[in-house]
């Protein structure tokens, strides 16, 4: 997947309203390629059709 | 009285209630050490000492008059800086919240100091819980005690909490745990931690992480002494949704029993790889030993298991950015380094990858369900590392390299995922001296049994009883 372009940092920085620097987006870059990595192999995990998100948390 | 820093909480909570020993002394000589040690170990951010030996002193008159407040009256722990404490500033370890003071104490605060207890500080921590080593940049970085020589992480994001309760400065704290933040700190420091059941404990007033998978729990020497915080802390709490209205069971009752007919299932696979010189013979002798006791052994794999780093990801990341954005925002440069990078990274996380992570989180709870259905508890290391050094980001096990952030939760994570409870005992030494932990893991709101095993356990060996020389 390699590391994410200045453009693609800055245009999600933006999209959340974070008024990064340049250097500070750039720092980021590894930490944001690895995350990309990761979230991708999520989408090769078999998941049967009704496997239901948890969507609370208390048991009981 | 020098041994009274290492005696037990339910030691200290029977010397204080027999008036063998005033609570002001024990107050006192934990101060004392506090003033000696933290110099070096940077486990506390704020010290109460002034509140604390008021404290003592209002603990000593009701004893005078025949009153006490509860099983742990005027014993001192120190609470995680993220635990909200009524004027007394609560900083999440961060720069942002440097100079915030609560105007009500967190749930967990307000039962420990009902039951008794003396806060006697605020402890150090990973930057807003968001990291595995401890590392901060704001109050001093807290030190491993097991090592003089090489300064080492202590585990985190409880560092400070594990340093202290190590190094003699607190016969108990409080941590929470969002990945491993109360077993990690423990197994590097060699003392004992529990991570409860989602839903045991209240969360109300205790600064979030990520809040489906944050749990609030005990950190002490011993599973004895964790059963006497637990039990002063659990039950549902209205200010916390997510509570469980199921009744608190006594937790004492877990102690002293024998763990014959028990059913320990070993976690093998992922489990049983890459693990540091040492741990792999230390686990299989704690089998050993688990069955001599009279355990029933068999081995289990949770092939799901492999999946939670990815899918913790996409939740713990977008969680934590809903809650930090405004600071992000405005004043991104007072987060430390580390801190700020791994915020940003949940602007990546999109809705489909959020909830297909949750999907993926129920195949996990039920995996193991699945494995608990058949045994009473699951037995695996806490972390694949030891102690490293501070500043190394990667380290060597098996021959290959591995990342020091994702070895150390690799272990530990599922079970946040999941929400089963999770306790981590010491369980050897590396070459080195550095303590090396192993986790029991039991059924939902089964904490009886989880610390009935690590009860046995550490009456049965004497890892937990080993003391740093610092």
């Amino acid at each position: 997947m390699g590391t994410p372009t200045l453009a693609y940092l800055r245009a999600v920085a933006d999209a959340h309203g974070l008024p990064w620097s340049d250097a500070e987006l750039a720092a980021a870059a590894p930490a944001v390629g690895r995350t990309l990595e990761m979230l991708a192999s999520l989408d090769v995990i078999e998941l049967a059709e009704s496997a239901e998100p948890t969507t609370h948390f208390r048991i009981v | 009285m020098a041994d009274l820093v290492w005696t037990p909480v339910i030691e200290v909570a029977r010397m204080i209630a027999t008036k063998e020993v005033s609570p002001v002394e024990v107050v006192r000589a934990h101060l004392d050490r506090i003033a000696r040690l933290d110099g070096t170990l940077h486990a506390f951010i704020t010290v109460c000492g002034d509140a604390a030996l008021e404290a003592a002193r209002a603990a000593e008159s009701a004893i005078a008059a025949g009153r006490t407040l509860g099983p742990l009256h005027a014993v001192p722990i120190g609470l995680k800086d993220l635990v909200d404490t009524r004027g007394v500033r609560t900083t999440g370890g961060s720069r942002i919240l440097a100079d915030r003071v609560p105007d009500a104490d967190a749930t967990v605060t307000a039962r420990l100091t009902g039951a008794g207890a003396i806060v006697l500080g605020k402890l150090n921590m990973h930057e807003f819980a968001y990291g595995p080593e401890g590392l901060n940049d704001h109050y001093g970085q807290t030190r491993n005690p097991w090592d003089a020589a090489v300064a080492r992480v202590p585990g985190g994001s409880s560092s400070g909490s594990g340093v202290a309760v190590a190094a003699g400065l607190v016969p108990a704290a409080l941590g929470s745990d969002t990945g491993g933040s109360i077993r990690i700190p423990a197994s590097l420091c060699g003392i004992t931690g529990l991570k409860p059941t989602y839903g045991r404990v209240s969360r109300a007033g205790v600064l979030p992480l990520s809040w489906s998978m944050d749990h609030v729990g005990p950190m002490a020497r011993s599973a004895a002494d964790c059963a006497v915080l637990l039990g002063a802390m659990a039950g549902y709490d209205p200010a916390d949704p997510t509570t469980s209205v199921l009744p608190v069971p006594d937790y004492t009752a877990a102690l002293g029993r024998d763990v014959k007919g028990l059913r320990v299932g070993v976690l093998r696979g992922m489990f049983a790889e890459g693990l540091a010189p040492g741990l792999g013979a230390a686990m299989e002798s704690a089998v050993r030993q688990l069955q001599s006791l009279g355990a029933v052994v068999d081995e289990v794999t949770l092939p799901r298991a492999g999946d939670v780093a990815a899918a913790a990801l996409a939740v713990v990341a977008p969680e934590a950015l809903a809650y930090h954005e405004r600071w992000m925002r405005t004043r991104p440069q007072d987060y430390q380094r580390d801190v700020r990078e791994r915020l940003f990274t949940g602007a990546f996380v999109s809705g489909v990858s959020y909830l297909r992570a949750q999907q993926i989180r129920a195949l996990v709870r039920a995996e193991v369900d699945e494995a608990l259905a058949r045994r009473d508890v699951l037995l695996a290391p806490s972390t694949p590392i030891a102690a490293t050094p501070l500043g190394e980001r990667e380290t060597v096990v098996d021959g290959g390299r591995a990342d020091v952030r994702g070895a150390l939760l690799r272990f530990t994570r599922p079970f946040n995922f999941s929400g089963h409870p999770s306790c981590s005992v010491p369980c050897g030494f590396t070459a080195e001296g550095m303590p090396l932990g192993m986790q029991i893991v039991g059924r939902p709101f089964d904490e009886v049994t989880v610390l009935r095993v690590a009860d046995a356990w550490q009456r049965a060996t004497d890892w937990h009883t080993r003391r740093p020389q610092i």
